[in-house]
């Protein structure tokens, strides 16, 4: 990248976080505008990401709504100086998303009254499915390449939401390997995708 | 701070809403959190967020969020109200008074704070149907209908622009109107109004719409883009 093309890239960075900060501090003045604008940017890149992780339009309809409810309610929590809009909404719906797939596996479990039965029925393999919904084949490519033994466990907690506990009992590995195995898997990745991620 | 937590380097302070999750998903509220992160794996999992591709959701998505802040809007502090110190001509006639009598003869002279508002003929209409009623705000220039409101029985309200422009990012539009005396601020409805809803708490006999900086005023000094009133 070119100096020229570096600087533009840092002023586009400056603009849109300048854009997002009038929004929110807009929204803190109870600005039903400026709510509709950061949804009208943001919303498909929110539902993208509760659809990718739940695989159900209706859940990712009300992780939707509930992150945008959420911003208009607490909009505090959002800083500027530490990243996009855009992202800090992205990683609200995923952390919603885990939260409600771990509410209906608890509630599955229940029901069956068998933990280990439904421990069991994850299907090694489906977290493929969540990678097909990255638009990013750069970021498919780099999770793709990694050892299955490192994929398999960050694919289950990122995209399924196991705790590390859940992914240990379920491909049969201490835990401490498990922990061990997503730390190296991130550091992998981290190195592979560069200045990308810094 | 947990094992995994330790075993990672990173750390989450919750989602934030007071909830405790347990098993908690270690990456997750990084951003938000005071104790050290792990820059790798927040980078990373920065990354595998953004990489979802966009969907938008369906229409109707927007329309319960608007529900849900509207009620939220009803538990809120009263809105802005235009300090009377301020909205009364120097002659001591309070700016509602004289927008009513303007208004009868489908006119407005409207002075704040030393600024003018200025709104001649005024042709908007209004239509009533069962549960909610329509006030349809003109360009005090042309009389031409610029923003329609729907306002509902229950005091919730939608816009829909009628070629209203869209505004920059430094400019919001602002709606206000007059309760008795008063000249109140309705609410602050952004760079483009259409779409958006909020709550009317009482049927105004006069509603104006101006241009401001963003987050709006207590007290304008704009002269009104758009206006309705009872009498025209």
């Amino acid at each position: 990248m070119t100096l020229q093309a570096t600087r533009e890239a840092t002023q586009e960075v400056d603009d849109q976080r300048g854009l997002d900060r009038r929004i929110v501090e807009a929204v803190a003045l109870r600005d039903h505008g400026a709510l509709k604008q950061a949804y009208d940017a943001y919303a498909p890149y929110v539902n993208g990401v509760a659809l990718g992780i739940l695989k159900d339009r209706d859940l990712a309809a009300d992780i939707t709504q509930d992150v945008f409810v959420r911003l208009w309610e607490r909009h505090e929590r959002y800083d500027a100086d530490r990243g996009s809009l855009k992202a800090f909404l992205q990683m609200d719906a995923h952390g919603r998303s885990i939260d409600l797939l771990r509410s209906r596996r608890a509630s599955a479990a229940r029901e069956l009254a068998d933990q280990q039965k439904s421990a069991s029925s994850h299907v090694p393999g489906t977290e493929e499915m969540a990678m097909a919904e990255l638009t990013s084949s750069t970021v498919r490519t780099a999770l793709m390449n990694l050892p299955d033994e490192q994929r398999t466990p960050i694919a289950m907690a990122f995209f399924d939401g196991y705790s590390y506990r859940d992914v240990a009992d379920i491909l049969g590995v201490p835990e401490g390997t498990i922990k061990s195995r997503i730390r190296t898997g991130m550091r992998r990745l981290q190195l592979s995708l560069g200045a990308e991620a810094t | 701070m947990d094992d995994e937590t330790r075993e990672t380097g990173t750390s989450g302070k919750g989602s934030g809403d007071g909830k405790s999750t347990p098993d908690r998903f270690p990456w997750r509220d990084a951003p938000l959190s005071e104790e050290q992160v792990d820059d790798d794996s927040e980078a990373v999992s920065r990354m595998l967020i953004e990489s979802f591709a966009p969907v938008p959701p369906d229409p109707e998505v927007w329309d319960r969020v608007a529900a849900e802040i509207s009620v939220d809007d009803q538990s809120a502090p009263t809105p802005i109200r235009a300090d009377s110190a301020i909205a009364t001509t120097p002659s001591g006639r309070s700016i509602a008074s004289r927008w009513y009598a303007i208004t009868a003869v489908a006119a407005a002279l409207v002075l704040v704070a030393g600024g003018i508002w200025i709104a001649s003929t005024n042709t908007a209409t209004s239509t009533e149907t069962a549960g909610s009623v329509t006030r349809e705000l003109a360009d005090p220039e042309t009389g031409v209908v610029a923003l329609s409101l729907t306002i509902h029985d229950d005091g919730s309200t939608s816009a829909e622009s009628a070629g209203l422009a869209v505004l920059d990012a430094d400019h919001t539009y602002q709606l206000w109107s007059v309760v008795g005396d008063e000249i109140v601020s309705v609410a602050v409805l952004g760079r483009d109004p259409d779409g958006v809803s909020f709550r009317i708490e009482a049927d105004p006999a006069v509603l104006a719409l101006t241009v401001e900086k963003p987050g709006g005023v207590a007290v304008s000094t704009q002269n009104p883009v758009a206006v309705w009133s009872a009498t025209s």
